[in-house]
C-alpha cells in the first residue's frame, strides 16, 4: 500500500517532468518559428531608431519622443476629410485594438492617427475624430513643421492637390500602419490593405521577437 | 374632361419613358459612413445591378441634404492611397457596379445639418437617357470589412 503511494507520486513527478520538457521544446521551437523572415513587414536588422520631434496631441500637449517610450505605437496618417481609406483604416486600428485588450496584450499598446492636413485638422477636430473611433486612441498636429518633425523621420510620402473654388482639397497619403517599438524604432510596416486579424497575428510575432532580441 | 386627361396621359407616358432605363437597375447594400459632425465629407457605398438590355451611364448624383455628391475611386499605388474624381458610372448589360471601401465610393459633401447613426440620406442618380433612380441609404458605422460569406 506504502509502496503503491510512492510509486505513484514519483510517476506523477515524472509525468511532470516530462510535461515541463515538452513544453520547452514547444516553446523554443515556436520562437525558432518567430524568426524575422516569417515576418512581413518587419524592418529586421535596421530598426530606425526615432529623434527627438514636436506634434501637438488632441488635448493640446506637446507629444514627443518620450511618449512613444516603453509602449507600442500603432501609427497611421491621414486627415479627417479623407471619406473612405481613412474611416476604414481607423475602423481596423479600433477593432484591433479592442481584440488586444480582450486578450490582455493592449497594456502598452497606443494608436495614433497623425494628420497629414493639420491645417484643417485642428486639435479639436483630432479629439471628436479620434474618439469616434476610440476614446483612447491620440491624434497629432500642430503647424506643418512640427508634423514634418514626425513624417520625415518616417519617411511617409504625402501630397495636396489644389484647392477648389470653395477651397475644399484633397492629400494622397501613406496607407501604411506603422508599428513603433518601446524604444522608439520604427520596427515594422503594414502595408494595405489591412485586415485587423493579420495585424494582430503579426503584432504578437513581433513583440515575441522583440523579447528575443532586446 | 377629355381635354383634361390628354396632359395626364401624356405626362404618365413621359414618366413612363423616363423610368425606362432606371427602372432596370438594382441598388443593393446602400450605406453611409457615420463620422463625427466635424467631418464634411461622408463615403457612401452600394451596388448596382443592370439588369436591362442596355448600357447604363449614370452622369449626375444629388442628395437633398448636401451640397454636393461626387463618384471617386481610391487608388493605392506604391503604398500611397490618392482619390480620382470619376465623371460617370457605367453598367453594361448583366454588369454590377460595386462601390465598397478602398476602391469606388461616393462622396457625400456639405451636410446641410448633422448625419449621425441610424438616418436614412436620399439619392437622386440621373442616367444619360433622362431617367432617375431615386433611392434611400442608411447612415452606419464604418465596418472593419464587407463580409462575404454570409448570404442575403
Amino acid at each position: 500500500m506504502f509502496k503503491n503511494r510512492v510509486l505513484n507520486s514519483a510517476l506523477f513527478v515524472l509525468a511532470l517532468i516530462i510535461l515541463g520538457a515538452l513544453t520547452g521544446i514547444y516553446t523554443s521551437d515556436y520562437y525558432r518559428r518567430a524568426d524575422p523572415g516569417n515576418i512581413p513587414g518587419l524592418l529586421w536588422p535596421e530598426p530606425k531608431q526615432l529623434r527627438p520631434f514636436a506634434t501637438i496631441d488632441q488635448d493640446q500637449n506637446v507629444f514627443g519622443l518620450d511618449r512613444l517610450q516603453n509602449k507600442w505605437s500603432f501609427v497611421f496618417f491621414g486627415y479627417t476629410h479623407c471619406p473612405d481609406v481613412c474611416p476604414l483604416t481607423m475602423a481596423t486600428l479600433d477593432e484591433t485594438y479592442r481584440m488586444l485588450q480582450q486578450s490582455g496584450d493592449a497594456e502598452d499598446v497606443q494608436v495614433i492617427l497623425v494628420s497629414v492636413d493639420p491645417e484643417r485638422d485642428s486639435s479639436e477636430v483630432l479629439k471628436s475624430y479620434t474618439a469616434y473611433f476610440n476614446p483612447g486612441f491620440i491624434g497629432l498636429g500642430g503647424n506643418m513643421s512640427q508634423v514634418e518633425s514626425l513624417t520625415r523621420q518616417i519617411g511617409i510620402a504625402w501630397f495636396h492637390h489644389e484647392q477648389d473654388a470653395e477651397g475644399n482639397y484633397l492629400v494622397d497619403h501613406s496607407a501604411s500602419i506603422f508599428l513603433i517599438d518601446p524604444q522608439a524604432r520604427l520596427l515594422a510596416v503594414f502595408g494595405a490593405p489591412h485586415d485587423d486579424a493579420e495585424i494582430r497575428k503579426r503584432f504578437r510575432d513581433i513583440r515575441d521577437f522583440y523579447r528575443d532580441n532586446s | 374632361m377629355k381635354p383634361l386627361l390628354r396632359p395626364a396621359c401624356l405626362a404618365v407616358l413621359l414618366i413612363h419613358t423616363l423610368a425606362a432605363q432606371a427602372a432596370e437597375l438594382l441598388v443593393q447594400e446602400a450605406r453611409i459612413n457615420a463620422a463625427p459632425p466635424t467631418v464634411q465629407v461622408l463615403a457612401g457605398y452600394l451596388s448596382i445591378t443592370n439588369h436591362g438590355q442596355e448600357t447604363a451611364v449614370i452622369n449626375t448624383f444629388e442628395s437633398p441634404g448636401f451640397e454636393r455628391v461626387e463618384l471617386h475611386e481610391t487608388r493605392i499605388e506604391q503604398d500611397v492611397a490618392s482619390m480620382q474624381r470619376l465623371d460617370q458610372l457605367i453598367i453594361g448589360p448583366g454588369e454590377t457596379a460595386t462601390l465598397q471601401p478602398g476602391a469606388m465610393h461616393l462622396m457625400f459633401i456639405k451636410p446641410a445639418s448633422a448625419v449621425r447613426v441610424g438616418d436614412s440620406v436620399k439619392l437622386f442618380l440621373g442616367l444619360a437617357d433622362g431617367s432617375e433612380l431615386r433611392i434611400t441609404m442608411d447612415v452606419s458605422r464604418p465596418v472593419v470589412r464587407d463580409d462575404h460569406s454570409h448570404h442575403h
